[in-house]
């Protein structure tokens, strides 16, 4: 019995001595800020409507998947669109028709509810933080345009705003 | 020692891995004794509601007087679980310095605005 105590004694002794440890660190730090941005491609590079028929007047143009938006955000994120004027502009002078820019309407393809233009910022997509693989966080945007009849034929254009902003 | 922190504000701040050169240095006198260095990194605080995995860091040696193999110079990943760093036998009594680069991996936009903090631990074990 007395033999078995020292043997113990002599191996913890001998541990110690063998792994000796000291322990020190470094401390890096990430300061992540806010970031959104958005990219919009024209995927349709033809953005002239041409409305030369009467069932194009009455029942209006659609381009499918006429944008192809691409969003990168650490925040979940809405889109909205908008135009810079509450009519269309005509090339000419002469057509001085005052067209609403709410004759061009806007979805998310694949949804069946369209978003008229206007002024006002509308929402056409919502999703989550993520880079532009995140499902969701690339999508494509189709383009109507609806004036019917009421308007003196001509050229009009319009500029539309696409934004992102926090959900 | 140099600031560890990084800021991210640009768009190629989150997509392209980023590295502190020169972040620190690892100071030995040698026994002629083995040692062993391992490194594990730990997140110590979070101001954010979510967390970066904490593997999300490498250290690269860049210099030495130490005749260490070239196995010990390439990028070495950190996580939580300790991770060999260099095994190393000197032959005399004198002081020995590694230094090394930080590298970050790239963060992506998958974590929300916060800051992050670690600790990098490493454990010297003489033998």
């Amino acid at each position: 019995m007395r033999k078995k105590i020292s043997c113990c004694i002599m191996m913890v002794l001998c541990s110690f001595y063998a792994f000796g440890q000291d322990v020190t660190g470094v401390y890096p730090n990430l300061d992540i800020r806010s970031f959104m941005s958005l990219n919009v491609e024209l995927n349709n590079t033809n953005t002239l409507f041409d409305f030369n028929t009467v069932d194009k007047l009455n029942n209006g143009i659609t381009q499918t998947g006429m944008f192809k938006v691409e969003v990168k955000s650490n925040k979940n994120w809405i889109v909205l669109v908008s135009s810079t004027s509450e009519f269309l502009e005509p090339e000419d002078p002469v057509w001085d028709d005052k067209i609403p820019s709410s004759v061009f309407r806007l979805r998310k393809t694949g949804l069946a509810n369209w978003r008229s233009l206007g002024t006002t910022q509308g929402q056409i997509a919502n999703g989550n933080r993520g880079g532009k693989n995140r499902q969701g966080n690339t999508f494509m945007v189709d383009l109507n345009a609806s004036p019917g009849l009421s308007f003196m034929g001509g050229t009009y254009s319009c500029d539309i705003i696409f934004t992102i902003t926090p959900d | 020692m140099q600031d560890l922190g990084l800021t991210y504000e640009k768009e190629s701040d989150f997509e392209v891995e980023r590295t502190i050169s020169n972040a620190f240095t690892i100071n030995l006198r040698g026994r002629n004794r083995r040692f062993f260095l391992t490194a594990r990194s730990v997140a110590t605080l979070n101001y954010s509601f979510v967390r970066i995995p904490t593997d999300m860091f490498y250290v690269q040696l860049t210099q030495t007087n130490a005749d260490l193999s070239g196995q010990y110079y390439q990028r070495l990943p950190i996580s939580y679980v300790d991770q060999t760093i260099f095994i190393f036998r000197p032959t005399n009594n004198r002081n020995f310095t590694f230094d090394y680069d930080l590298i970050f991996k790239p963060v992506g936009f998958e974590y929300e605005p916060g800051q992050y903090f670690y600790s990098i631990v490493f454990t010297l074990t003489e033998q």
